[in-house]
């Protein structure tokens, strides 16, 4: 029989990232994942070297759209630890703050589209709804819903307003609430169960082998966490935990990531609690010759920023790692053996941008008749997750439509 | 384990192939490598001593081009960096992803973007570079120029 290869990529305007996979499937087995990169190659280590340290700043803000303080963050970090710089005690808990609210709405993003992919619509619509108030406490800090430009070596850029803080406490209420509730959703749901439960599993050693981190290793068991490992920030001057599981399926990466939002949302109610006053930058003018690293657990993972200065205004070579640049190959053994209407959520599992499926291309078999296409895959992710519902003999997404009502929605904000 | 028991351990199992120490602070250690000793230095950090592998950095300065390989103790937030030096003309150096499987994608990466060659593994489809980029044209070394600009 002739072997199917099934396209998924390279291009969708959805797309954060475009990637390109390419499934070889026999019947409706999975053998063997190509993957490609390189279709957004923008070259921004070398676009780095010919901006200020100041720009470069902004620069790796545009890395990643999603988590567009992580890299900003990473950078600063890594700047201040070329000059050797303390800064202001202030700055660190804004630092903490605006990393944790973007966790959160990275990863509320994330089980929003998980929900998508298997056909959990009602989960789906809420989980963004809640999002929102999440985007409008950016807003009201930063200034901006997305790419906040908050971070600058020596400290932040804005500082934030002491009266914001009970209004921010305030909007986080119902997010809170939201939380919990996904939580009881995803650990009573059956159909769920069914669904994510040792489908797509890493191994602890195929973690350590890979290099992959954030939640994609922590529900392998891979108890590493920047946050805690190498404190930055305020992280070692509040009370959370890192969240660790053992199976390595897809269900326990959604469970780390909705744990790890509650630990977010403990991180931020302590830093703006106990914000110290006080300056909150620096002011500094320039970095001595030497060379930094700065690191930051980003949603997704490790983000990794090296630079080297030759005591001018610019660096001599600037280089970034990207989480999903070492967890993307975690998907070669994830993905080997599981069935193709498995494969969209367990390519989705890692986060390396979730509209994956979306930008699946038609495939051919050798009479010319198409088999798959975007909408065909998602249609059989779906379908599989109403079979097992009739199986188990529930409706879907019973323990969400049998709590009483949507989390409460936008905030009170007037534009 | 600190930095200095770490230092010992090197030292003693690489007397002559690592040099160069430089403490820049309690979690940032850089030491240079003997190309020789790559393999054999990174499969003690990786294996026996429980480093993680993080990223490798090529840079290309006047002198010539060198590799940093970034290794990290997750417990303690330690980072070690092996610094590899190599040659201005045709840089190589062995390739540890067969020992490493972490390294795997940076150095298809450091190839097409610094043309150093890894020797020891198949020549990789290309990853990030577009398959009608010119051969033998690596956009991150210094005397690159774009091609508006010739």
């Amino acid at each position: 029989m002739a072997k199917t290869i099934i396209p998924i990529g390279p291009y969708h305007p959805l797309q954060e990232e475009p990637e390109f996979f390419k499934l070889h499937v026999d019947g409706e087995r999975v053998e063997k994942l190509d993957i490609e990169i390189g279709y957004n190659h923008r070259g921004i280590e070398k676009l780095a070297e010919s901006k200020t340290f100041d720009q470069v700043v902004f620069l790796v803000e545009r890395v990643c759209g999603i988590c567009s303080t992580s890299h900003p963050l990473a950078s600063v970090n890594a700047m201040e630890d070329l000059g050797g710089i303390r800064i202001p005690e202030r700055a660190l808990y804004i630092r903490s703050i605006v990393g944790e609210l973007e966790r959160i709405h990275s990863h509320l993003l994330w089980l929003g589209l998980a929900g998508h992919f298997i056909g959990y619509n009602t989960l789906w619509m809420w989980v963004w709804k809640s999002r929102e108030p999440i985007l409008d406490i950016m807003e009201r800090i930063t200034g901006n819903r997305n790419n906040y430009a908050m971070m600058k070596a020596g400290g932040v850029r804005r500082d934030l307003n002491n009266d914001d803080i009970p209004w921010v406490l305030k909007t986080l209420e119902p997010v809170k609430a939201a939380i919990d509730l996904f939580l009881k959703a995803a650990s009573d749901d059956p159909v769920l169960h069914a669904r994510l439960k040792g489908v797509g599993v890493l191994t602890r050693e195929d973690i350590i082998n890979t290099g992959a981190l954030g939640p994609t290793a922590r529900a392998s068991g891979v108890d590493i966490d920047i946050r805690r490992d190498e404190p930055y920030a305020a992280y070692d001057r509040v009370e959370w935990k890192v969240i660790v599981t053992e199976n390595g399926d897809v269900f326990d990466k959604v469970v780390v990531r909705i744990l790890e939002m509650m630990e977010s949302v403990k991180i931020i109610e302590q830093c703006l609690r106990d914000l110290p006053a006080g300056e909150f930058d620096l002011k500094i003018k320039e970095l001595p010759p030497g060379e930094g690293i700065g690191r930051h657990e980003a949603p997704r993972g490790e983000v990794f920023h090296y630079i080297l200065s030759d005591g001018s205004t610019r660096p001599v070579r600037y280089k970034i790692r990207a989480p999903s640049f070492m967890n993307l190959p975690t998907n070669y053994i994830a993905v080997k053996g599981e069935t193709v209407a498995d494969a969209t959520i367990i390519l989705a599992a890692v986060d390396p941008c979730y509209c994956c499926t979306e930008r699946m291309a038609m495939a051919k078999d050798a009479s010319g008749e198409t088999i798959f296409d975007s909408e065909a895959l998602l249609r059989l992710s779906r379908e599989k997750t109403v079979s097992v519902a009739n199986e188990l003999g529930v409706e879907l997404e019973s323990t969400l439509k049998k709590s009483s009502r949507a989390p409460e929605g936008r905030s009170d904000i007037k534009c | 384990m600190d930095i200095k028991d770490l230092k010992d351990k090197l030292n003693s199992k690489f007397p002559k192939e690592i040099s160069n120490w430089e403490e820049k602070n309690p979690r940032r250690l850089y030491c240079r490598i003997n190309p020789a000793a790559l393999r054999a230095a990174a499969e003690e950090l990786f294996r026996v001593l429980g480093f993680r592998f993080n990223i490798a950095s090529a840079v290309n300065t006047l002198e010539g081009f060198q590799i940093l390989y970034h290794f990290s103790l997750d417990k303690t937030g330690l980072i070690l960096s092996l610094r590899v030096k190599l040659g201005k003309k045709n840089p190589e150096v062995d390739s540890i992803a067969d020992l490493v499987p972490a390294a795997d994608w940076i150095e298809r990466e450091i190839y097409e973007l610094f043309g150093i060659k890894f020797k020891g593994r198949p020549d990789p489809e290309r990853l990030l570079l577009s398959e009608d980029w010119p051969e033998g044209v690596f956009p991150l070394r210094k005397d690159f120029q774009a091609f508006d600009q010739k």
